[in-house]
């Protein structure tokens, strides 16, 4: 028991450092510190405090009202929306921005050296545009009026479709616009990370007679896992974020709603119709339900990526 | 609250002093004028009017800043700057956004310039009737001055008409008309024949189709009445338009703007304000007439635009302000303001006089349909309140839902149930 006790307290003492080493140790995490006080922390708690208040953010005037905008929240159909359509882009980008981007990784190992430098720029291109530009021009695709897609469909002797203004179709045209810009980065990603995998295991693997859907399945997809991990996590945050770009200019939520997520629903509540405290009671709800996913999938990542050297 | 309180106090001492030292100093006054007037829409006009203004008053240096979002977007950069402290010196706010900021947004009524301006009176006076009603509160307190004024319009490809076998000298007057007219351009030419400006910000064109129809969006005591007989008939007609003719595409305001100046859409109704601007960039003859009207039923525009506030908040930039305001609603400021957009003279004298108007007009038939419409003009009533704005929007989304093809009358029902709780009612 003493010798125990004696260990821990010289293991303590072989760790702790010199007074003067702490204090230049905080100097360093003090500028980061600070900043994210400022921009992130201090943000944070007065979108908490405005939660229970009522606000249109000129009027001098702030009522504190309780629970009710939380309370009002859980009863909205607005908001009961917002949540569905955000699952919704995310399954839409997870097949998009996802699974095609690895199939078309898997694929390029195939090709020429040529063809697959080729190919890696093509691709990659769409992702240099700023999203406002890519709403531009897929204002123009859609177009059913003489758009790009419509000519298409007219050639195939079809009526062309109301893309962005059919309640049926809006969502899915919106994120692929996300999608059309996404896709290049998370190629560009998983390809970085297929490179990255030792030849030596793939050798290995070959020796021991694994090859084509086999050496995929056991070596060199499991293997990406820690990247794929990663651009799963991104897609999440463009099916909050990056698609508010498109639906601000495009469609502004509609048609009848079908096409907003909660953060073009926290923005339009408080600076279309100036209920800030209201919009804070989403963006805190909406943090803690991602703050919940962000735990989740760190958890579930820590046993994908066991492949992983340590 | 009290440090932010203090924080303003502090930054207003500021600005009083730098502002005495600049009047010391005899260093020019610098103001910023904040508006929604991109390239392609009457962005021009506002960068030669503040030059102009600058030579007549070399001791005031005016910044003119774009603000990106159309009246919604401007006030929300409006609300943050004040918040921050530094708010522009006048800013344009939409009719629709008026009530509002009466209310809401911290400014200098116009009007307590009375005293200490001699020539205050003759500037009031110098409005077209009723104009000025647009920049008073409920008390009649003269708040802001109107520098804006649209009404919607019935542009019209003349070519397409004549294609279509239509006579272009004889535009559509009733919609009964706009709607066999485009019901000839969709069978004879395959483009479609007419298209409706939307948004879902609010219900301008909606409101005007509806009061010149007998109807109210929201009746004169501000109850709401879109479930009407009037209304329904109206949403039902655009329906029709929509589902059954097939002659109005379902699309975005955006895709129906491309659409018309493209060649591809017969007719459009919009604002008169962008007219400058589709003269400009259409490639086909471009021709307006007024908005239609219900078979013989008198014809109601719901007056578009925006009005002008003081939001300085130093009293030199206040002033200098004051000054900018006149003269961006002198005869010589309307007129470099009606030519670069499409907006219509709202200062007397102007369209007939050949110092200002006169030639203009008549080498611009196109603006005639416009200025007609000047006596039917109604004043846009937004929906009131703190729910009002998503008020409108709800209005905004039943029209999606019945042009997709939804039920109208039951639609509207609905509707009208919950904007009578938005609203209190």
């Amino acid at each position: 028991m003493k010798a125990m006790t004696e260990g821990r307290a010289r293991r303590g003492r072989a760790l702790s450092l010199g007074a003067g080493e702490a204090i230049r140790g905080y100097l360093f995490i003090l500028p980061a510190v600070v900043l994210l006080g400022i921009f992130v922390y201090r943000p944070l708690l007065e979108t908490l405090r405005l939660s229970f208040y009522e606000w249109n953010m000129v009027s001098p005037t702030q009522t504190y009202v309780g629970w009710s905008n939380y309370r009002e929240m859980l009863e909205s159909p607005g908001v009961r929306r917002a949540i569905s359509n955000t699952a919704a882009y995310a399954l839409w980008l997870g097949a998009l921005v996802l699974v095609l981007p690895t199939i078309a990784t898997v694929a390029l190992t195939y090709m020429r050296t040529f063809w697959r430098r080729a190919f890696r720029v093509v691709l990659f291109l769409p992702n240099i545009i700023s999203l406002a530009t890519a709403g531009v021009i897929w204002l123009w695709i859609y177009n059913p009026i003489g758009g790009f897609l419509a000519t298409v469909w007219d050639a195939l002797g079809k009526f062309p479709v109301n893309w962005l203004s059919n309640p049926n179709t809006a969502l899915g045209a919106i994120a692929v616009i996300v999608a059309w810009k996404a896709f290049g980065y998370n190629f560009l990603l998983l390809t970085a990370g297929l490179a990255g995998v030792p030849q030596e295991v793939v050798e290995a693997a070959r020796v021991d007679g694994a090859e084509g859907w086999v050496l995929w399945r056991h070596i060199l997809l499991p293997m990406l896992g820690p990247t794929i991990v990663f651009v799963l996590s991104a897609t999440l945050v463009m099916a909050a974020e990056y698609v508010f770009t498109p639906i601000h200019m495009l469609t502004e939520g509609g048609p009848i709603n079908s096409t907003t997520n909660v953060v073009f629903e926290i923005w339009r509540q408080a600076f279309r119709w100036f209920r800030v405290g209201y919009s804070s009671a989403i963006a805190i709800c909406v943090f803690l339900l991602f703050l919940v996913i962000t735990t989740v999938q760190m958890l579930v990542s820590e046993r994908v990526v066991s492949y992983e050297e340590r | 609250m009290n440090q932010r309180l203090r924080g303003w106090a502090v930054l207003g001492l500021l600005a009083l002093v730098l502002g005495a030292a600049g009047i010391a100093g005899a260093q020019p006054i610098h103001i910023e004028y904040w508006h929604i007037n991109s390239a392609t829409f009457g962005g021009a006009a506002v960068k030669e009017a503040v030059e102009r203004f600058q030579e007549l008053n070399p001791d005031i240096r005016v910044t003119d800043r774009f603000q990106q979002g159309d009246y919604g977007g401007l006030l929300n950069n409006l609300q943050a700057a004040l918040a921050a402290g530094n708010p522009p010196a006048v800013a344009q706010i939409g009719y629709n956004y008026r009530l509002f900021a009466f209310e809401q947004v911290p400014h200098v009524p116009f009007e307590s310039f009375r005293d200490s301006d001699p020539g205050y009176d003759e500037f009031i006076n110098s409005f077209v009737d009723g104009v000025l009603g647009l920049g008073q509160d409920a008390d009649g307190v003269q708040r802001a001055i109107p520098l804006a004024v649209s009404v919607p319009l019935l542009y019209y490809n003349a070519d397409l008409f004549r294609q279509a076998g239509l006579d272009p000298d004889n535009p559509p007057r009733t919609w009964e008309e706009v709607r066999q007219a485009a019901r000839q351009i969709r069978e004879r030419t395959g483009q479609y024949g007419i298209g409706i400006q939307i948004t879902s910000a609010n219900n301008w064109v909606p409101q005007s189709m509806v009061e010149s129809n007998g109807g109210w969006l929201l009746d004169p005591e501000g109850r709401v009445a879109i479930d009407s007989p009037e209304v329904i008939e109206v949403y039902k007609f655009w329906q029709d338009l929509a589902q059954r003719d097939r002659t109005l595409p379902v699309v975005t305001d955006a895709e129906q703007e491309q659409a018309f100046v493209a060649g591809r859409l017969g007719m459009y109704i919009k604002t008169s304000a962008i007219l400058q601007n589709f003269a400009q960039q259409a490639n086909f003859e471009l021709r307006t007439a007024p908005f239609p009207t219900w078979g013989d039923k008198p014809r109601r525009v719901a007056a578009g635009g925006n009005a002008l506030f003081i939001t300085a908040r130093d009293p030199g930039q206040q002033r200098a302000a004051y000054e900018f305001i006149k003269f961006l609603t002198s005869k010589e400021g309307q007129t470099i303001w009606v030519k670069g957009t499409g907006y219509l003279p709202i200062v007397q004298g102007v369209e007939d006089d050949p110092r200002y108007l006169a030639d203009f007009f008549a080498e611009n038939p196109l603006m005639r349909a416009a200025v007609a419409q000047l006596p039917d003009a109604v004043p846009w009533a937004p929906f009131p309140g703190p729910r009002g704005f998503e008020a409108e929007t709800t209005l905004a989304e039943a029209r999606e839902a019945i042009l997709n093809g939804a039920d109208v009358e039951a639609t509207l029902r609905e509707t009208a149930a919950i904007l009578r709780r938005l609203l209190g009612q």
